[in-house]
């Protein structure tokens, strides 16, 4: 009977321990491209947009952006209907849209115009000019001709007519240098070519100058100079045009009440407007010392009729701005206000020339819309009178993604719509009556400067949370929360045949707010922000911050926004340097994760803000210090009252200090109390010639009790590192993030071993040679020496074709471009990117070791280097390593390629020890593969598949609680999240793992053994009495 | 008599591997010198005098020679640096050539408790020169011990570390291995018409020969 009860304890337990698996293993599966991943593409935040309704009033959104990017957003849902990324060096400067057809013009010596079906996005022509030795700063401007297709374009120091497909000008005009051109007037038979004209000794002041140029034969008809002490861009002057009107320079010259318009191209007469007659009331002179122009729409030549612009300006402390219009009276020139607004916290911005629907194709909206931006949103459009035409209105909090700075006003179908745009970088589509956005784009994430991920606490189950309610104390005993749990699961298993037995609807629905990449189904302000994480630590927040002042915390699981936060200071947006997770919520303790942002106000000094991790909310000020260009990093200990990890903020210049953060006594205390000094290294800049270490230096122990944000500890430097003579800085790279290394070293094929030389406060510098070539130096930080030193004589670095570098353990891998070429007493080069792997190790004899027992860089220990070098299938944009908690799982290395790729690639295959020739015995008991020259580029390897990821700058990756697991993350222009297994999914069960089969398996040998019992121990007895 | 062979063999021994040495180093003395650096130590407070000097030798090799101190040089102008450092042991290398001073420091507490210091110098050089000088004295397990009260003896080692050229890709070697295997290819000899489709050969004939009997066998049963 003992054995009976024995078997029907293990059946249950056999029951419960099934059923405990029931929820375990959702979503591990090796194969679930586009579910355990998420994408996002991007544009960056628009610079220029114009939108464009056409004669069968289809609307076109076409916008330049600051990531470089030219993009087509679909009206009615803001998705990307196509975009083209154009090269980093290669700068926007110009959009036009006429018809079906989008105008841009880039670069700067080296300019390109291009044609765009605005439909497609697909490229109809192009023409690109050569750099010229005399071309000025900022020269640059495009226009369509009138009724034509051609382009008028301002490229290098030319000024060009060009038809399409053009294999050469229809005209070139030499400009000579005379002036930074920067904008055309485009007429029926002439151009204006309007810039800042070159300043000589005759002519020191500023002015603008004209040129008139035939279109037809590209002779110039006259050319002058005009308003003096102006220059282009600036507030006291516009360029407004008009088909029918022309095209005029409006002015005011310093110092003086008179506004001036000049008709382009005619000499005289040149009209006076006086304020009074404008806006239809007495201003003091002051009031009109301080008045603006601007312009109002974002592409004049669309404009058929009157030309309009904005006159701002200060009465009784109110600012007002009106719409002006240009009409002509027979002869005579006249202004005339259309509508006025209190602008103090609005702006204003024209139609463009939308279509106005209701009064079919031949006539155009002249339309001007009003964007109320303090507090919430308001907005009203105008047309010819004081009476608005259409409203709005919705809630905003400008501290999700701060004010609105620019507004855009088109048509989707027959209603009006307005865009706006946040300095955060929220691009949201309004509608008349709505209260809230149409669609919205976050594009704040495309301009993400650092990225963290923060664990959040693992689900705690119902009978812990009641338990927290009622007496936490309870939760204190770890026999308490083991009893809760098995309640816990009780409780679920008693559910358990309710819910089939979990063979419907097994796959539980990830139930994070806004899971969908559709930003019109997402809500603008996620109402739930995650709080709790998985089993597994797959769901983490991943917190970025962003240059354009935006925090932003997104579920690495899905992407879902769980919140933002906009920091500014003085109303402008803070750019974010780096982000920290300054403390890190204890399990069931009250204690919230806190986040430290290092960032810079518009001045340069730097800032400093702490909010809750969890939730997003500021806590405290925004802290400006008076300390302009710091680096940021972590220090070894924490603030004793907060449990706060202590930041460093190194000041650079001649004499660098080192501020810390949190800046209190507690903190200034334990930074003294540290066993060891801290040391830091400055100079780690594109164009240093200079390494320098620094030590900080503690104060007398009264300087530490009147602690402040402004105090800092001095330094004295320890050491300097200078390049050769003839080098630069090209880059430099250090680890990232605590390091975890499984294996101390190399078991060689004779069992043997190699000690890995792993130094954490490895720099690696690749500097530029005047020479030719890069020089590569690893340097200690701590004690500035230099353990290895290389140089690729053919090897080069430029903006297109940056130097890559990625650390981790004893490993460097480093990417760049190599010319062919021979070297004298090395091997020839072979053109193309080479990436090159060099592995540190103790000494190049196996089982010998450093004699110390702890790791000192104060120790002369030289590692011994082996290197080798492969073929890179493509230009890589970022570089990265994949991470797991303990590091027993090998390390993929990740790529992030130009052809928006995210690559991964084993780690035995950056192995420098791959046997060249034959392997021996000893190596192929290693499982060293075989040397091939060059990287494969294995479809399967690619961990974004399908989707496109442009714009890879970072590569971040974070373990899970799965050591045969990481999650990466990518992010630059556009984002994506997966995770991978380098060494295969070893402590997961396989998709095709039956739950089902081992439940009925386990209760079949249970009834088995139940009914085998009674039977066996029967022939026992009869056994014995035989 | 045991005794007197084996001095003897010892005094053999002792003079074969010192007359060795001896003609190592008049070998290397015979390679020309590409730079010489002065080496002073810092002797007494805000006086740097010459203990020896590091000829950088040609074929990437360094030899140290200790000077007299009656023939020392002392140095003067030294930066305020590298004299202000009360926890560092400070020594200056100049250069014979260019005349360019290292200033290097090891943390004074590392000679704590010894007559005899380590030292290393770690000299790197590239194809115009010394570049870079590293420095070395001391163990670090000395800082456990009381202070420093008289300069120690150094026993030095100077070593020459060359800036290498990087590596690049073997597209050669690649060719001559198999990745399925590792070992290098042999390009395979060109086979005969039978040996390369013997497989598809075989059946057919074994099917030709044995097949056609049976059917006819079963046809004739069945009559």
């Amino acid at each position: 009977m003992l054995g009976g009860h024995s078997l029907t304890r293990a059946a249950l337990a056999a029951v419960l321990a099934a059923s405990s698996f029931s929820t375990a293993v959702q979503g591990l599966f090796p194969d679930e491209a586009g579910r355990i991943d998420w994408y996002r593409a991007q544009i960056g935040v628009p610079k220029s947009i114009v939108a464009h309704t056409q004669e069968d009033r289809t609307t076109n959104i076409l916008a330049i952006t600051d990531r470089n990017v030219l993009a087509s957003l679909k009206p009615d849902s803001g998705e990307i209907a196509w975009r083209q990324i154009f090269d980093p060096t290669e700068r926007i400067n110009a959009l036009k849209v006429r018809g079906s057809l989008a105008l841009t013009h880039s670069g700067g010596s080296e300019a390109h115009v291009r044609v765009w079906d605005a439909q497609s996005g697909a490229l109809a022509w192009g023409f690109s000019q050569p750099p010229s030795p005399s071309y000025k700063a900022n020269s640059g401007a495009a226009e369509f001709l009138r009724k034509s297709q051609d382009v008028l374009a301002v490229v290098g120091d030319s000024l060009v007519r060009l038809s399409p497909n053009p294999s050469k000008p229809v005209w070139e005009l030499a400009l000579n240098g005379t002036a930074s051109y920067k904008r055309l007037v485009v007429q029926e038979s002439v151009a204006f070519v309007i810039g800042d004209a070159v300043r000589t000794k005759r002519q020191p002041k500023p002015r603008l100058h004209v040129i008139e140029v035939s279109l037809k034969t590209g002779l110039v008809k006259q050319q002058y100079d005009v308003g003096t002490e102006q220059a282009l861009g600036r507030s006291s002057n516009v360029v407004v045009e008009s088909n029918e009107y022309g095209g005029y320079i409006v002015w005011r010259d310093d110092k003086n009440i008179v506004w001036n318009v000049h008709r382009l191209g005619m000499q005289e007469p040149m009209w006076d407007i006086y304020h009074a007659k404008l806006v239809q009331s007495e201003l003091m002179p002051v009031d009109m010392l301080t008045s603006t122009l601007g312009e109002l729409d974002a592409d004049p030549g669309l404009i058929a009729d009157k030309p309009r612009f904005t006159l701002t300006y200060t009465k009784d402390t109110k600012v007002k701005t009106i719409v002006i219009e240009m009409t002509h009276a027979k002869d005579k020139l006249e202004l005339r206000k259309v509508v006025g607004f209190r602008s103090d916290s609005a702006i204003v911005a024209g139609s463009g020339g939308a279509t106005l629907p209701s009064s079919g194709a031949s006539q155009t909206e002249r339309a001007v819309v009003a964007v109320r931006t303090s507090g919430d949103i308001s907005w009203r459009t105008y047309a010819n009178s004081k009476t608005p035409t259409h409203s709005g209105e919705f809630a905003y909090d400008t501290a999700t993604y701060g004010p609105v700075t620019a507004a855009t006003l088109y048509y989707a179908g027959s209603e009006p719509r307005v865009l706006i745009q946040t300095s955060g970088g929220l691009v949201a589509a309004l509608a008349p009556g709505s209260n809230a956005p149409v669609w919205f784009r976050d594009e704040s994430l495309a301009h993400a400067t650092d990225m963290t991920f923060l664990e959040l606490p693992a689900p705690a189950s119902s009978a812990e949370h009641a338990a927290k309610a009622t007496d936490p104390s309870i939760l204190a005993s770890p026999m308490s929360r083991y009893v809760l749990r098995w309640v816990e699961t009780a409780k679920s298993l008693a559910a358990w045949p309710a819910s089939g037995f979990g063979l419907f609807g097994g796959a539980s629905s990830d139930a994070e707010p806004g899971s969908s990449s559709q930003s019109t189904l997402e809500a603008l302000v996620p109402t739930t922000p995650l709080t709790e994480g998985d089993h597994f630590g797959f769901r983490k927040l991943s917190i970025f911050g962003t240059s354009t002042g935006v925090v932003a915390a997104l579920s690495s699981q899905s992407g879902a926004r769980s919140w933002t936060h906009y920091l500014a200071d003085n109303g402008t947006a803070v750019a974010i340097d780096r982000v920290f997770i300054s403390r890190r919520s204890q399990p069931l303790a009250n204690t919230a994760s806190l986040l430290t942002v290092v960032g810079r106000t518009g001045h340069g000094n730097a800032v400093v803000a702490t909010l809750d991790a969890l939730t997003g909310e500021l806590l405290g000020d925004i802290h400006v210090l008076p300390f302009k260009k710091v680096k940021a990093f972590e220090l070894p200990t924490t603030e004793s009252a907060t449990e706060q990890q202590l930041l460093g903020l190194a000041t650079t210049g001649s004499e660098p200090r080192l501020a810390i953060w949190p800046a209190t006594a507690d903190a200034a205390k334990a930074f003294c109390a540290l066993p060891e000094p801290v040391f830091f290294d400055l100079g780690a800049s594109s164009g240093s010639s200079q390494l320098r270490g620094y030590r900080a230096e503690c104060p007398a122990e009264a300087e530490l009790d009147a602690w402040k944000e402004s105090s800092a500890f001095s330094t004295s430097r320890s050491w300097t590192f200078d390049l050769p003579k003839g080098e630069v800085l090209l880059a430099a790279s250090e680890y990232r993030g605590a390091q975890t290394t499984a294996l101390l070293g190399r078991v060689l094929g004779d069992r043997s071993v190699l000690y890995k030389y792993i130094n954490p406060h490895l720099v690696t510098l690749a500097s530029r040679r005047d020479a030719g070539g890069i020089g590569i130096y690893f340097v200690d930080r701590v004690s500035g020496r230099l353990l290895y030193s290389a140089v690729h004589e053919t090897a080069s670095a430029s903006d297109k074709q940056p130097f890559l570098a990625t650390q981790s353990e004893n490993r460097v891998i480093y990417q760049f471009w190599q010319e062919s070429g021979s070297v004298e007493g090395a091997q020839p080069r072979s053109k193309g990117y080479v990436t090159v792997v060099a592995e540190m190790f103790e000494s190049d004899k196996p089982d010998t070791r450093d004699e110390s027992k702890a790791f000192s860089s104060f120790d002369l220990s030289l590692p011994h280097v082996i290197t080798t070098a492969f073929m890179a299938p493509e230009p890589a944009t970022a570089l990265g390593v994949t991470r797991t908690g303990s590091q027993i799982t090998t390390r993929d290395v990740l790529f992030g390629l130009s052809s928006g790729k995210l690559l991964s690639l084993p780690d035995q295959m950056f192995d420098p020890r791959r046997p060249k020739k034959a392997p021996t015995k000893d190596e192929q008991a290693e499982g060293l593969m075989p040397y091939m020259p060059s990287l494969p580029l294995d479809p399967k390897r690619v961990l974004s598949h399908g989707n496109v990821v442009f714009g890879i700058a970072h590569i971040k990756s974070a373990p899970t609680h799965l050591e045969s697991t990481s999650l990466v993350a990518s992010y630059g222009l556009d984002l994506f999240f997966t995770h991978t297994s380098p060494s295969g999914t070893f402590d997961q069960l396989s998709p095709s793992f039956s739950k089902v089969n081992l439940v009925v398996t386990t209760l079949a040998l249970v009834i088995g053994c139940l009914l085998g019992g009674p039977m066996v121990r029967r022939k026992l007895t009869n056994q014995a009495w035989a | 008599m045991r005794g007197v062979r084996a001095v003897v063999i010892l005094a053999f021994l002792s003079t074969f591997l010192s007359s060795i040495v001896a003609a190592e180093l008049a070998e290397q003395i015979t390679i020309p010198t590409t730079d010489t650096f002065d080496v002073f130590h810092n002797l007494e407070s805000r006086e740097f005098v010459q203990r020896g000097e590091i000829r950088v030798l040609q074929n990437e090799t360094a030899l140290y020679q200790t000077i007299a101190a009656k023939d020392s040089s002392k140095l003067v102008g030294v930066g305020e640096q590298a004299l202000s450092a009360d926890q560092y042991y400070t020594v200056v290398l100049r250069s014979q050539n260019s005349g360019a001073q290292y200033a290097l420091a090891a943390r004074r507490c590392r000679l704590n408790g010894e007559k005899k210091v380590d030292e290393t110098f770690v000299l790197h050089e590239t194809d115009s020169g010394v570049f870079r000088v590293d420095y070395d004295a001391g163990k670090g397990s000395n800082c456990l011990k009381g202070s420093l009260d008289d300069v120690p003896t150094f026993v030095t080692k100077a070593l020459i570390k060359r800036r290498v050229q990087g590596p690049t890709p073997q597209l050669a070697v690649a060719a001559s291995i198999d990745a399925s295997t590792g070992k290098e290819k042999v390009p395979e000899p060109e086979k005969g018409f039978l040996a390369k489709y013997w497989y598809y050969l075989v059946p057919l004939v074994l099917l030709l020969l044995l097949g056609g009997e049976e059917s006819q066998q079963e046809g004739n049963s069945r009559r």
